[in-house]
């Protein structure tokens, strides 16, 4: 009965939202609760069958067999999992969330500053709560995204956020943590003109390198001292940078272009992250040697070239796993924001394709927190850690069976509603149909 | 040894039966032209020689070919050959010769959008039909380009203006180097076609497809003009009026690839016009069908050279068919040669004359027999023309065009000395040091000293200086006629240089030579033994034969690193034990037999055998009916949007498959079996689709699914009236969705309109009918009507209910029934509406928040559709999600709950019935085509693989094999590469970047010629 009412507490809250149209962040965590009986994916490639799963105050208290421990209903809220699968909050890198609501309108977009060279922007301050994005994704396990600036040579700063706030402060779960950078390519495509759509040489190609070089070394310079007669914040804004304090994410796909990459975060001591690194497959001996991670992107996508494996993209996760370089699963690119909710799905592809099941969910947990440097905060269902916790009804990776019924950031209960449901449940009632209740809580 | 590629032009020869068209200043001075080539090797034509003959020619005309060189005809001026070679002039039939150097680039534009023709006067609406212009009246002699056209043997050349898709006729013209007038064989000796709208800035076409139909269009217009221009009503239109002409000569068409060559050839049957086709050098890649085609080619002699091979990880970004190509493109003329098919051959893209014969050589040292290569540059392009009886040998009474060459022109060593183009004389190249190789003994003063002579990169350099005592070293240098050498002697106290000058006659060098005194004495020089050349030991065999080389293997089909030897059978196999999704009544058999044989099903039941059969034990597999994508824009050349006028109905996808894309067996190894591939959105009516079997393997036109419904793609909302393609355009109507609605009905009218035309006239007496004009065809009325009649079916792009409501109506008041609308994204809204229309839907999973007009769109929209009862399908619209079909039909459990067996149906059945071919495909039934996938697991699941893909019972997608072609495509890309480094060639180009390809969206707009994006 007990599980039921938190059902119907659930159920309460979402048609409340729904009737306002606006769906309410969750408030603290009050009372503890203990998830009973499901299957626990702690993050770290241990999984405890009949695990009980404690937190309060927003910390993870207790992880047990539940079959070893006794609860009392006085002091928590016992909520039975059963057959239910229960996996860390997912964590999605490399997006755009919140910074555009829609790709075509270019009022809604804001995640692009003009110019070249743009150290000193911040994602943080344009992050948009209020986004009919961000409930569409939090719906599907996503409760950590990094958003981040995107274009140019250095497009920014990014922070994590959470999927569920009242604004951009109460929102951030890790301030201004990476600085983004397009690697020059030597090889571009040309947008305009008569040979528009084809890849040349990038004539500026070493003259831009030398740039963002000059760029590097001029930051440390200037950093290297607080007497400055005039402040300069595009230099300032890389001086946690050239410490290693800040990450630079450096988006940067073909095989030479990646070891050019790590020459230069070498060269400068970078915190470097190898971001997009579609042909990191090729190069696994080199990067493992930098120790630098990497963060997919998308893996839906085509291989480069008629001549490589067809399912070359499938493939490299389990590459680099094997060849033991940290990485994580990004979605990534211009559709980043909406499209992160098939996230799960690009874990469940990389296992089909040879990766180990709980590894490829600790690409979109724990090694990404490791990555964006919040593991000791989050990424695993570990005691002391946040309470960023979801339940999945089956198999999160399996769309098939994907359905995620409950999810708590910080211990907060989040609402699953998002306006999807909502223009589903309507037209549902229009047609006389029974939308399941279930259904729409998903 | 620049300065032996000297030419001497006897500028202004006149026979004495030209007509003085042009006024003389001085006295008039006309010859006869009358000379005796003796001592010659004959090449009368591509098969017959004479040794030691005569050749006579007069007035620009063979006289005789006498076997001897005795009595000779009088009045002759006697030119004496020595035993050098002359071959019938080379003709080349592609040529830009003397046109103008603007060429075929755009004109620069103003950055508008140019709807409209620019080409003043009474030319028609399109400037790239260019049927009036002559490449006789454009043509100025060009010294410079002749002379690279002499060296290489050429006296006549089929020029043309090289820009449009008509580009009006070509000009034949001999290289005689006089004047135009003079130099013009036939003025307009033939029509010349392209799919290239060349230097045209007006939008359309835009497309590959959109020249095809511009091109069918403008034959139909213009046969159609042959009887309408009698009428006073129908307006004088000077493009159609030279395009009916041109129709009547022999046509030349110009194409980018193999598959466009293909291209043409449907239009050329459909025409009933033989085209010569000038090709890309890539045929063999697609042998068969060319050879099918039974049209003649013109090959281009200009082979890739190898890469530059230092970085091996740029060399992992160089694509196979770049490697293989490289190896393949000398052999191509002899592979062709061999398959019978017919050709010339042009040096369009070769840099000089040397450039061509050096490839040439190559071609014929790689087996193409020299008669054959003779053929290709006489014999076959005059017969092209119809020009045999005037050109192409040098039996009496044809046109004297022929040179001279230092030997057999097929020997490295050989050069043109003279070109002679109708009895007029061009000098070409100087005797070279090559020719003068040999031991000479030298005499001067007292001394008689020898030595050799060699030929080096074509420097003359000594060796053997004999008394070595007396002088240490020798150097030689040609100019132009003269000899200069300086020697170094070294004679007891005597140290220093002769400079010596002199020039040769009767065979033997003389001249003076300035001793260390400064004095002058003469000298002489005679050879006393000429060089051998060493027979190449390489290519001759124990016999002392020439063998002839192999041939790469190289046929794949399709040509792609995973392209099959052969193409698979349709086996008889029996698959065991599988779990069954028959999407039939019966449901899902938990486990069954399916037996196939002849392509299709022939048996399903359990304890199934077949003796003769390939039996596939698939215990713990699931069987399903191949996926079938309604909505997919793969496999097309040249762009899948004619995106430029608001109505493009007369373009068909059909005309621009590309057999040849990797992703066909990419989407087969995710069980696709089927695919419709659309024309873009960028228009409310588009073109027409095509419906495609995934036959890896097989040419364009077999891609084909037979006798399938033609369909036609509209669109509706944002792309068609340009709300993202920036400020520019803003003039094309529609721009709103109110115009939207009224651009159909008027689009509909007038088709109902162009039907009772052609009833009214159809109604007419046989008699009746022939005294009057039929209507005018037109292609885009035509595929309305059609839809009009229920003929043709409608898939039509759109978003928001507002507009899907309007294409209801509109189809209501015309009485046809809109099958399907695709993306559809607020289906869900109108599902009522679109269930009483009798309308299907094939919509994405869950995309959305791309643009304004999917704000609404919902991942719940599938399975309420399904709920209501709209026939629904899951469609791709993108090549990369089509081989994960299965798991985004399967997001529709998770997002609104379907079951299994439905959520399956929206990939299988759904867009059968769609795409109405479900009496052919979509589930397992006996009778059906066997169009089967044998998956891992359950096909729903994101874990689960197709191991095996059939189409047609032919296994066209195998896991266990697509893992040996993995392990081949290295080994063949190693061994090229290997053999590239290898190469003797020096030269070597760039590893050049790789090209991603191009993934066509149905919002892809771009200019395929001009490369104009107009859309991110």
């Amino acid at each position: 009965m007990r599980n039921y009412s938190i059902f119907i507490a659930i159920l309460l809250m979402t048609l409340q939202s729904a009737a306002q149209s606006f769906l309410k962040p969750a408030a603290p965590q009050e009372k503890p609760v203990i998830l009973l009986n499901g299957t626990i994916h702690v993050g770290n490639g241990v999984v405890i069958e009949h695990g009980a799963l404690g937190f309060s105050h927003g910390k993870i208290t207790m992880i047990a067999d539940a079959r070893l421990i006794r609860v009392n209903p006085e002091e928590a809220l016992i909520i039975d999992v059963s057959g239910k699968h229960i996996y860390p909050g997912l964590i999605s890198l490399n997006s755009n969330l919140g910074l555009v609501e829609i790709s075509a309108l270019r009022a809604s977009r804001d995640m692009r500053e003009t110019g070249k060279y743009n150290p000193e922007v911040r994602a943080l301050v344009a992050y948009n709560t209020d986004s009919e994005v961000i409930p569409t994704i939090r719906s599907n396990g996503i409760l950590l995204v990094e958003t981040a600036p995107a274009g140019g040579r250095i497009s920014g700063v990014s922070s994590l956020m959470k999927s569920d706030g009242w604004n951009w402060e109460d929102a951030v779960y890790a301030r201004d943590m990476g600085m983004h950078l397009y690697w020059p390519s030597r090889y571009e495509m040309i947008r305009w003109g008569p040979e528009a759509g084809k890849m040349e040489e990038n004539k500026d190609w070493l003259a831009e390198v030398d740039e963002l070089h000059t760029l590097f070394l001029d930051a440390g310079a200037y950093c290297s001292t607080s007497e400055h007669s005039e402040k300069n914040i595009k230099l300032e804004a890389l001086c946690p940078v050239l410490t290693g304090e800040r990450k630079v994410f450096i988006h940067v796909d073909r095989a030479p272009d990646i070891l050019r990459a790590i020459d230069f975060a070498k060269e400068f001591g970078l915190s470097a992250v190898l971001t997009g690194a579609a042909d990191s497959w090729m190069l696994t001996d080199e990067i493992k040697a930098s120790g630098y991670p990497v963060v997919l992107e998308s893996i839906h996508r085509l291989p480069a070239m008629a001549d490589r494996d067809i399912d070359q993209p499938f493939r490299t996760p389990s590459i680099l796993s094997g060849a033991g370089i940290l990485f994580c699963i990004s979605r990534g690119g211009p559709s980043s924001f909406w499209d992160q909710r098939n996230l799960p799905f690009l874990a469940g592809t990389a296992v089909t394709y040879g990766l180990d099941r709980e590894v490829a969910l600790q690409a979109v947990s724990s090694h990404a927190a490791r990555i964006a440097g919040v593991d000791d905060r989050t990424g695993t269902l570990e005691e002391e850690k946040d309470a960023n916790i979801i339940v999945c009804d089956g198999d999160l990776f399996d769309m098939k069976e994907s359905t995620v019924s409950m999810a708590f950031i910080e211990g907060r209960m989040i609402d699953l509603n998002n306006k999807q449901k909502m223009l589903y449940r309507k037209y549902s009632e229009k047609y006389g149909l029974n939308a399941a209740e279930e259904d729409t809580l998903r | 040894m620049r300065q032996f590629f000297t030419a001497l032009l006897l500028m202004g020869t006149l026979f004495m039966r030209g007509q003085d068209l042009f006024p003389v200043n001085g006295v008039a001075d006309k010859r006869s032209g009358h000379y005796a080539f003796t001592h010659a090797v004959i090449h009368i034509d591509h098969q017959n020689v004479i040794h030691n003959g005569t050749l006579v020619i007069r007035e620009g005309r063979v006289v005789e070919v006498l076997d001897h060189s005795g009595e000779l005809p009088e009045g002759a001026a006697v030119i004496d050959l020595a035993g050098r070679h002359i071959y019938p002039g080379f003709i080349d039939l592609y040529s830009s010769y003397g046109m103008p150097p603007e060429g075929d680039k755009p004109r620069p534009g103003n950055g508008q959008p140019q709807y409209e023709s620019e080409k003043r006067g009474p030319f028609g609406w399109n400037e790239a039909i260019r049927a009036y212009v002559k490449a006789s009246e454009l043509f100025r002699p060009d010294e410079k380009k002749a002379r690279k056209y002499r060296e290489a043997g050429f006296t006549t050349l089929l020029v043309q203006p090289h820009d449009g898709i008509v580009e009006g006729s070509a000009t034949l013209l001999d290289l005689s180097g006089r004047r135009a007038e003079e130099s013009i064989i036939r003025p307009e000796a033939a029509a010349c076609y392209s799919f290239d709208k060349g230097s045209s800035r007006q939008l359309t076409p835009n497309s590959l497809m959109g020249s095809v139909e511009l091109l069918r269009q403008s034959f139909y217009d213009a046969r159609w003009y042959e009887q309408a221009r009698r009428l006073p009503e129908t307006p004088f239109h000077a493009n159609l009026e030279a395009l009916s002409g041109l129709m009547q000569l022999p046509a030349l068409f110009r194409v980018g690839d193999k598959l466009s060559a293909l291209r043409a050839g449907a239009l050329s049957r459909e025409f009933a016009i033989p085209f010569i086709i000038m090709g890309n050098g890539d045929e063999y890649q697609a042998l068969d069908a060319i050879a099918d085609l039974d049209l003649p080619f013109i090959l281009p002699l200009h082979f890739p050279l190898p890469y530059e091979l230092s970085d091996p990880l740029a060399l992992e970004y160089l694509p196979w068919v770049k490697l293989k190509h490289w190896q393949m493109a000398p052999y191509n003329p002899r592979i062709l040669y061999e398959k019978g098919v017919r050709f010339s051959m042009t040096m369009a893209e070769n840099e000089s004359g040397s450039d061509f014969l050096k490839e040439l050589r190559k071609v014929v040292r790689l087996g193409l027999p020299d008669s054959a290569a003779l053929k290709a540059l006489t014999y076959t392009p005059a017969r092209l023309l119809g020009m045999e009886r005037e050109l192409g040998s040098l039996y009496a009474g044809k046109w004297a065009s022929f040179f001279i060459s230092s030997g057999n022109i097929f020997e490295d060593e050989s050069r043109v000395l003279e070109s002679w183009s109708r009895g007029v004389r061009v000098r070409v190249n100087e005797l070279m040091p090559q020719d003068l190789s040999g031991s000479y003994e030298l005499f001067f003063e007292r001394d008689t000293l020898w030595f050799d002579l060699h030929a080096k990169k074509g420097r003359p350099l000594v060796s053997e200086l004999q008394p070595d005592s007396l002088f240490s070293s020798m150097k030689i240098r040609f100019d132009r006629d003269v000899m200069v050498f300086q020697l170094e002697v070294k004679r007891d106290s005597l140290q220093g240089t002769l400079f010596a000058t002199g020039s040769m006659n009767d065979g033997v060098w003389q001249g003076r030579i300035k001793l260390l005194n400064g004095n002058y004495v003469s000298w002489r020089a005679a050879q006393i033994s000429a060089y051998e050349t060493e027979p190449d030991t390489s290519l001759t065999d124990s016999a002392g034969l020439a063998a002839i080389p192999g041939i790469p293997s190289f046929l794949r089909y399709p040509f792609s690193p995973y392209g099959f030897d052969t193409l698979p059978l349709q086996e008889k196999v029996l698959i065991k034990n599988a779990r069954v999704w028959t999407n039939e009544e019966e449901g899902i058999l938990e486990r069954a037999d399916v037996l196939i044989e002849g392509g299709i099903i022939v048996a399903i039941d359990s304890g199934l055998t077949a003796n003769d059969a390939r039996v596939i034990d698939a215990m713990g597999m699931q069987l399903t009916s191949g996926i079938i994508d309604e909505h997919s824009h793969m496999a097309v050349s040249g762009g899948v949007n004619e995106g430029t006028l608001a109505s493009s109905s007369g373009v068909r996808i059909g005309d621009v498959l590309n057999s040849e894309d990797v992703n066909i067996y990419r989407q087969l190894a995710g069980g696709v079996t089927s695919s419709q591939i659309l024309h873009g959105s960028a228009n409310p009516i588009g073109g027409q689709s095509a419906l495609i079997k995934l036959r890896w393997g097989a040419f364009p036109s077999a891609l084909k699914f037979e006798n399938a419904a033609p369909f036609i793609k509209f669109a509706l909302g944002e792309n068609v009236k340009q709300s993202n393609w920036g400020d520019r355009f803003r003039s094309r109507y529609p721009q709103s969705r109110m115009g939207v609605e009224q651009f159909f009905y008027d689009n509909f009218y007038r088709a109902e309109a162009y039907v009772r035309a052609w009833n009214e006239y159809y109604a007419l007496s046989k008699r009746e009918q022939q005294s009057r004009v039929a209507p005018r065809r037109d292609l885009r009325l035509e595929a309305l009507a059609e839809v009009l009649h229920g003929e043709r079916f409608i898939t039509c792009h759109s978003y928001v209910q507002s507009e899907i409501n309007m294409l209801l109506k509109v189809a209501d008041s015309f009485h046809f029934r809109l099958n399907t609308f695709t993306h559809v994204l607020e289906g869900y809204k109108v599902a009522d509406k679109l269930k009483a229309h009798g309308a299907g839907a094939s919509t994405f999973s869950d995309w959305w928040a791309y643009k304004f007009e999917v704000r609404d769109a919902i991942p719940y929209n599938a399975a309420l559709l399904v709920k209501i009862g709209v026939t629904t399908a899951i469609n791709s619209d993108d090549r990369e999600m089509a081989r994960r079909l299965n798991q985004e039909a399967a997001k529709t459990i998770k997002y609104g709950g379907l079951s299994e067996e439905e959520a399956w149906k929206t990939v299988t059945i759904n867009p059968a019935r769609l795409l109405q071919i479900n009496h052919r495909t979509g589930s397992i039934r006996v009778g059906k085509d066997a169009d089967l996938v044998l998956w891992s697991g359950n096909p729903l699941s994101i874990y689960s693989k197709a191991m095996m893909t059939f189409v047609d019972g032919r296994l066209l997608f195998d896991r266990s094999r697509d893992a040996y072609l993995r392990k081949r495509i290295q080994k063949e890309r190693q061994a090229l590469i290997q053999e590239m480094y290898r190469s003797e060639e020096t030269q070597r180009q760039a590893v050049p970047p790789y090209q991603p390809e191009k993934k066509y969206h149905c919002d892809d707009v771009e200019d395929y010629f001009n490369h104009e994006k107009t859309e991110e």
